[in-house]
């Protein structure tokens, strides 16, 4: 791809992902907030693969959607309040959030300004072996681990399901 | 190097634009353009064809006589059909999140017909060879997931919303087996990218070597495309239609147009990926060969689906998580095994 064309993609998609996600904190409805988290994740995938993280992008895809579709399956029978009332308990404390966000855009700025950012163009022929050599063989201890990890919470998962007596 | 019908058809195409146009890039992106339209022929008139074979087959299995009076043998009966859906009343209900109701048709079919992008139709003849191929597949076609739970949900009504839950419920399960079955044949070929996973069947198809796998596939296939006998999102009998319940018209019609896209695809890929994709014998074009086979499986997948009855949403739960997933897993691990001691030796 040209310069001009990934640098036109690149502005789309921030534009999208930042629009997205302003619209998951200002929604009035969790099950819209939701459904516009799985459009900036989308967005956000479509972004990791222009840079060439196709792995990273699809495994965006694949988790998210699925993730976000149980997340709305909860938000609809935990937040059960009527047909157009706001259900979304979180919007009250804008300026809270205002204040947290805040600080955080200065610490991201300050991080990004400070830190020597690596010039020139990384070209990676095939991102999937490359990360299947990672986890297999250099970091084969932090990826077991992680995978203990899931397993107990996993366990855990069926047995709060389960409750008391029953597992 | 490809020697593929398809292929030599594209490459005569563009050698010919090329003198007239001059540029590359144009030329390019004008053949991207036809190809983008082929796909959508494709998705269209195959949901023409479906329609009236789907009833016919139906008919034939179920010692019925089906659509047989619009043209000679029925033939025009999906046209009559389509015309009577362009003529439908839009009836857009009152209580509706309407933003949410109107994308849901039209977002359910976007992955359908993007993951067509992935199929390799013949010898060189992809639309985007990328080296996570059969990841990417995956992940664009388990998209299909929440514009079902959209539609179910802002139609406001109880058997839509029932409808959308048992997507979530049933897609999600079913997707784990499907994953991890396939990982088999991701094994044995070394590499995600779709026509290396052909080329590898040159010698020997994948169905022979990952039986299992490819029976698990069949199932999970069914579910994900909402085939009968697992069509329970659906259940006209239970549910009236589950999430399409309160659409009608054209919108109702993407929701059709978007399973029998799905049901092309899953013929595409099970040709593809177990019964060796465009390869076969020489007497037949390789292009032939591909077609034959995925409309085989097409037929296959209809068949199973108009001799057993619809399932019940918990058995079919209980049988995707507690029998295909651990059969999935024995497999994986078989082909690790088999993978080893074929090294071995």
């Amino acid at each position: 791809m040209s310069d001009l064309a990934s640098t036109i993609v690149f502005y789309v998609l921030a534009l999208i992902i930042i629009g997205t996600a302003l619209g998951v904190v200002t929604s009035k409805r969790l099950v819209h907030s939701a459904l516009l988290m799985t459009a900036c994740f989308v967005a956000v995938g479509i972004l990791y693969i222009s840079l060439d993280a196709d792995f990273l992008g699809a495994m965006q895809f694949m988790l998210y959607s699925g993730g976000v579709a149980i997340l709305i399956v909860m938000g609809v029978m935990l937040t059960h309040k009527g047909e157009n009332l706001p259900s979304n308990p979180v919007n009250s404390k804008s300026t809270r959030a205002g204040i947290v966000a805040a600080v955080f855009v200065v610490v991201m700025g300050a991080v990004i300004t400070m830190l020597p950012l690596p010039q020139g163009s990384f070209v990676s022929p095939d991102t999937v072996s490359g990360l299947a050599d990672m986890m297999l063989s250099t970091y084969i201890l932090p990826f077991e681990i992680a995978a203990v990890l899931l397993l107990s919470a996993l366990l855990g998962a069926i047995i709060l399901a389960k409750g008391d007596g029953e597992a | 190097m490809h020697n593929g019908i398809l292929y030599l058809a594209g490459q005569g195409l563009k050698d010919m634009m090329l003198p007239i146009i001059g540029s590359e890039l144009i030329v390019n992106l004008i053949m991207t353009l036809i190809c983008i339209v082929i796909i959508f022929l494709l998705v269209a008139v195959s949901a023409l064809v479906f329609t009236y074979g789907e009833r016919r087959i139906c008919a034939l299995i179920q010692v019925r006589i089906g659509p047989n009076r619009v043209g000679p043998q029925g033939l025009l009966q999906s046209t009559a059909d389509m015309l009577k859906l362009l003529t439908k009343e839009d009836i857009i209900p009152v209580g509706i999140d309407r933003w949410m109701w109107v994308l849901s048709p039209i977002l359910i079919f976007i992955p359908s017909a993007m993951i067509y992008a992935l199929f390799p139709f013949d010898d060189g003849v992809i639309f985007a060879d990328v080296n996570i191929g059969l990841f990417l597949l995956l992940a664009i076609s388990s998209q299909s997931v929440l514009p079902f739970l959209m539609g179910g949900y802002a139609s406001n009504s109880k058997y839509s919303m029932l409808g959308g839950m048992r997507t979530v419920a049933q897609m999600l399960a079913y997707e784990v087996p499907m994953v991890i079955s396939l990982l088999g044949i991701v094994m044995i070929t070394g590499s995600l990218k779709m026509s290396a996973i052909v080329e590898a069947q040159s010698n020997v198809w994948f169905i022979f070597l990952q039986p299992l796998a490819f029976l698990i596939y069949m199932t999970t296939a069914l579910v994900e495309s909402n085939r009968p006998p697992f069509n329970i999102v659906e259940g006209e009998s239970e549910i009236i239609a589950g999430p399409f319940t309160e659409y009608t018209g054209m919108r109702w019609a993407l929701f059709f147009l978007a399973e029998f896209a799905n049901l092309l695809s899953i013929g595409i890929l099970t040709s593809v990926l177990f019964l060796g994709g465009w390869q076969g014998p020489d007497f037949l074009p390789t292009q032939l060969w591909f077609w034959i086979k995925a409309f085989f499986m097409v037929i296959v997948y209809q068949w199973i689906g108009w001799t057993f009855p619809r399932l019940r949403i918990d058995t079919m739960l209980n049988f995707g998580w507690k029998v295909l997933l651990p059969l999935a897993l024995i497999n994986l691990l078989l082909t690790g095994i088999g993978i080893y001691v074929v090294n071995a030796l």
